[in-house]
Parts: structure tokens; sequence; C-alpha cells
């Protein structure tokens, strides 16, 4: 009896977990099924059109690099409250999460302008914050940081304060404390928002429109493909746009995965209550 | 393990049945406000509501005078509902041929975008206004004083072209490949040409040098957004824009402005070749509106896409217009090649 409802509570579960696969991946399997190769490769072969490609990619891998250095003491500062007014610092951090990025980009029109302050600033040094480069990778910085600054301090928070503290107490120093003990334990969350991180500011959109309509990302030589040259041009970069954005996400959903296996295994051995050198070095990369 | 299990289907089953309570509920509350709207508006109705949407598919500088006077308006008139969306007339038609949306009117800003729809989705189309090219202007800018100037007349066109020239001087105008605007203002330089006496080379340092030069390239919305915070010195608009967006700007001579259904025959003598391997042809910026066929839409949504059509070119609509900025004309009808 008690079998019977086990087995049909697994049918019930099973149907569930399939229905809302099939919700979520519904708009992927229509974009594969009108893609067609010959679109693709006729989007990479028109005059400029890898371009977009390294466009994004380029201007990701700054943004991400920038995000990383900046964001990440920042985060580390606000979990362990070494911030000064970390409260509104937090606070702040999450409205902007919740502008939308338009509004970022027409905000960015007033501090980097071209008779802006600081635009005026950029310019005497020969470069521009519109429709350049340096636009793109501002705009894509703008629109992802707050999803990583988030994601990286509840990871730090995650981190049991006790271990780092014996970390301390066996003559370990903070800087060492941080590497050996607080990064390595938070580095799962670390990696699962700098995906996030990464897929946002590869899909940025909202506020590249606004001030760097050039030189085109891959979101937006989707939307003029649409425009200029119709749904199956912009369905191929939306394709290739999948095919370049999925590898960080991959790996880093993957080695997260491996790593909270891994501290979970750890865990249930006893191994962070052992407080030994043996313990700690185990938690090591 | 099972009670666990079954702990979880509860709390699940729970919150399923909470989102659909919740759904019935704001259903029942959105119809409750619908009937409720419906009837508020029909006591100010000279038609009371009838079945039938006229969904309208309108070019982007079109949609103020869409979705705040003619939508309500037309509603109010004849008791049909209205639904409109916004984007490039290029865009829309290429959306719309490819079943992406299904208006059954669509307005343009030129004809060309309803051209590209025949015959499949419609067999002709009505002019009924024009859309006059201007330059907007920062007024507080460096050149601000003297574009002033220029508005009023007090310093002759020329000047316009000579400080539009100049190393630092910031223009911002659309991209001639995806939107009208782009286009009609790389026109009108190729106009100033011929008609003003200005250079190829003031043309060409105007532009820097392409016309998709891409510092000075912005979509419609951006660009207003920049002039209007005062990080550019002019941009191109159509009137209905600067009016509607209570924008400074320097009217431009018939001639030039591609706005005078007189002047078509000089407009058509100039083109410009974009990279794309396109040539634009001069015309008049007319404003076009046609009802397109959809086989699937109903015969009330079919109704009230005539209704619309003929609401947009009634002296009621013609006045909306005018108010908004546009110069309107007698409504001419031209009938669509039967490929």
């Amino acid at each position: 009896m008690n079998g019977v409802v086990s087995r049909n509570s697994r049918y019930v579960s099973l149907t569930l977990y399939a229905i809302a696969w099939v919700v979520v991946v519904a708009p992927l399997a229509a974009l594969i099924f009108h893609t067609s190769p010959r679109a693709i490769s006729r989007a990479i072969r028109q005059p400029n059109g890898f371009s977009p490609i390294e466009v994004s990619l380029l201007a990701s891998l700054i943004a991400l690099a920038l995000i990383v250095s900046l964001g990440t003491p920042l985060a580390y500062g606000l979990a362990r409250h070494k911030v000064p007014f970390s409260g509104i610092i937090r606070f702040t951090l999450q409205v902007s999460v919740l502008l939308p990025p338009l509004v970022v980009g027409l905000l960015l029109v007033y501090l980097l302008g071209p008779y802006s302050f600081l635009g005026h600033l950029i310019s005497q040094i020969h470069l521009s914050a519109t429709n350049t480069f340096l636009a793109v990778v501002i705009a894509e910085l703008y629109e992802s940081i707050p999803y990583y600054l988030l994601g990286a301090e509840a990871g730090f928070r995650s981190v049991d304060p006790s271990l780092e503290q014996a970390a301390g107490l066996l003559g370990d120093s903070p800087r060492q404390v941080l590497y050996r003990i607080t990064i390595p334990l938070a580095s799962p969350q670390l990696a699962s928002s700098l995906a996030f991180a990464w897929a946002r500011s590869l899909g940025a959109f909202g506020a590249v429109i606004v001030v760097a309509y050039n030189p085109h990302n891959l979101p937006m030589q989707i939307y003029l493909s649409l425009q200029d040259q119709g749904l199956a041009q912009s369905f191929a970069y939306a394709m290739l746009f999948i095919l370049v954005a999925l590898p960080v996400p991959l790996i880093a959903y993957s080695w997260s995965a491996r790593r909270l296996k891994f501290l979970g295994d750890f865990d249930s051995r006893g191994g962070t209550q052992l407080g030994t050198d043996w313990g700690f070095r185990r938690i090591l990369w | 393990m099972n009670i666990n299990l079954f702990s979880r289907l509860k709390l699940f089953s729970v919150i399923l049945v909470s989102l659909l309570v919740f759904t019935s509920c704001s259903q029942t509350h959105r119809t409750h406000s619908l009937h409720k709207s419906g009837s508020s508006t029909s006591s100010s109705l000279v038609h009371s509501p009838r079945s039938g949407t006229a969904n309208v598919a309108y070019a982007g500088s079109l949609l103020a005078l869409n979705e705040k006077t003619l939508g309500p308006a037309f509603t109010t008139n004849t008791g049909y509902r209205f639904q409109g969306q916004g984007n490039g007339s290029y865009a829309l038609a290429n959306l719309i041929r490819t079943n992406q949306i299904q208006p059954n009117v669509f307005e343009s800003i030129g004809s060309a975008p309803i051209q590209e729809l025949g015959p499949r989705f419609t067999k002709s189309y009505v002019t009924f206004a024009t859309s006059p090219l201007v330059i907007a202007y920062n007024p507080n800018g460096t050149f601000g004083p003297e574009l002033t100037q220029i508005a009023r007349g007090k310093l002759p066109i020329q000047k316009l072209f000579e400080t539009m020239a100049i190393r630092n001087f910031h223009l911002g105008r659309t991209d001639p490949l995806v939107d009208p605007q782009g286009q009609a203002f790389l026109l009108m330089l190729e106009l100033a040409v011929r008609h003003l006496g200005i250079s190829q080379s003031e043309v060409n340092l105007i532009i820097g040098g392409s016309y998709e030069n891409q510092s000075q390239l912005y979509t419609e919305t951006s660009l207003d957004s920049y002039l209007q915070s005062g990080q550019l010195d002019c941009a191109s608009a159509f009137l209905s824009q600067a009016v509607q967006l209570h924008l400074h700007y320097i009217s431009l001579p018939n001639s030039i402005n591609q706005g005078d259904q007189a002047d078509s025959k000089y407009y058509s003598q100039v083109s410009i070749q974009l990279t794309n391997g396109k040539t634009i042809h001069g015309s008049t910026l007319s404003v076009d509106a046609t009802t397109l066929n959809q086989p699937t839409e109903s015969l009330n949504d079919k109704s009230a896409a005539a209704s619309f059509l003929r609401f947009l070119t009634s002296r009621r609509g013609l006045r909306y217009f005018r108010k908004a900025g546009f110069q309107t004309m007698r409504p001419v009808v031209h009938r669509l090649p039967t490929r």
C-alpha cells in the first residue's frame, strides 16, 4: 500500500517536473526549430557579420573582470560588516537591481554624455562614453554588477565565521584565512553569481540601446537584424548568442555543483567540526 | 520519506490552489473593472461599446498621438476598442510580413513600408498628412545662442549647415539603415546641396565622412533623451516630435524639409546609396495608413479596422494630426500593383 502511494507520488512529481521543464524550454525549442544553419552562416559571412560577437565577448569579459575586481572586496566587506554604512550600501544596491536597464541607460546619459562632467574628463584623453566600445563596457557593467554583488555577499555570509576564527587561532593571517577558508567555502556561490553576471552582461540591451547604439553588441544586432532583415536573420544571431553565452554558465555551474558536493561530503564526515589543521587544508582549492 | 513527499505535495497543492484562486480573483476583478470602465465611458459615448478591435501598428513618431489622442477618441466615437503598438515603420513591416504581429491597421511614415506588404496584406493605402523634417537643438549648449538666432530667422539657414560642420559640434541622427528619419536627414543634406548652395565637402563634415558614422547614430528614443539632457547640440526630428516633446527647433525651407506635397518632384531628384545596397530616393515624408488583411481576424475586427481608417481621415482625425504638428491634406488613395 505504502509502496503504491510512493510510486504514484513519484509519477505526480515527475509529471510536474516535466511540465515545468517544457514551459521553461519552449522558447528555446522554438528558436532551434526556426533557425536554419544557412541563416547562421549567412549572418556571419555578411560584412561585419562577426563583429557583434567580438564586441559582445570582449566587452563582457572586460566588464566581468571589472565586476569581480571591484565587486568581490565590496561584497566581502558588506558580508563581514567591514564597510561603514553597509546598510545604506546594501539598500542602494537593491534599488539598483530594481531599476529597469533602460532607466540605467537614460541615467548614464546624464553621467557620461559628451557635455557631462565625466564625459568631458574622458574626452580629455580622447575617449568617449557615447557610441563607443567603452560605452558598451560601461553599460554592460552597470546592468550586471548589482547581481554579482548581492550574490557574492550572500556567498560570503554563508561561510561560518567560527571556521575563520579557528583558522586564525591556528596561526593563519587574515589574508591566509580569506584565501584558504572564506573564498574556497564561498566559491560555489561566487561562481553562480559570476555566471549570472556574465549572462546579464552579455545580454545587456536596455542600457546599451541608449548609450551604445554603436558598435553593435549581440542583443543590439538581434534587434537591428529584426528591423532591417527580418526574423530569420535575427534568429540566426540569437542562436549565435546562445552558443557564445553558454560555456561560462555551464562551466561555472558544473564546477559549483562539484564543489558543493565536495563540501557536503566533507561536512558530513564532520570535517568542519574537527577544527584541525587537516580539516582546513582539505577545504583548499 | 513518504511523509516528507506527501507534505511536499500538500504544500505544492496549497500553492497551486492559492495561485488559481488569486488568478481567478484578479480575472474577476479585471472583468469587473472592465465592465465598470465600460459603463463609465458609455455615459459619455456617442456609440455604445461594440465588439471589435482596431489593432493598430504605428510608426514610433506617431506613438503619443495614437495612444493619447486618436485611440481614446476613436473608442469614444465608434464604440470599438483600440489597441496600439509602435516601432520603426520598416521594423513593423518586417514583423507583419513574417506574421510575428497581426495588426489590422498600419500607419507608416512614408509609403515604402506599406508597399512592402502588398499585395498579400493590402491592395491600397491612403496618404493624408506629411511630417516635415526639422532640426531640434539644445538652446543651452555651446552653440545654443547661434542656433537660437537661426531659429528666429536672424541668421540665414545656411549658417545652420556651417555650424553643424564645426569639429566640436555634437550632432545626433537616427540610423538610415533602419529608420526613415535617418534617411530623410541625409536626403535633406543632398537637397540642401542642390537648393541652398551647401557644398558637398560641408555635407561630408556634417556627417563625419560617412552616412553611417557610428558616433552620430542613436535610436529615436535615445536621440531625444540625449538632446533633452543637454548632451547633444542638435538632432534630426520630425516637426510633430518637436511639437509633442516641446523641443526647440529650427524649421527648414519647404525645398528641403520633404514635408510639402507640392515639392515632391524636387525631392525625388535626390537619392542616397546605403551600405546595405539599398538606394533611397527622395520623396515627401507622408503619413500613410492602410487596413491589413489578417486571415484569422473576425468580421467585427475587420469593421473596427475600416472604421479606424475612416476616423483617421475624417475631419476630426485630421484636426488631431494638425494639432500634433503634422501638415494635413485631402486624403489620397493609392492602389498597389497586383503582382
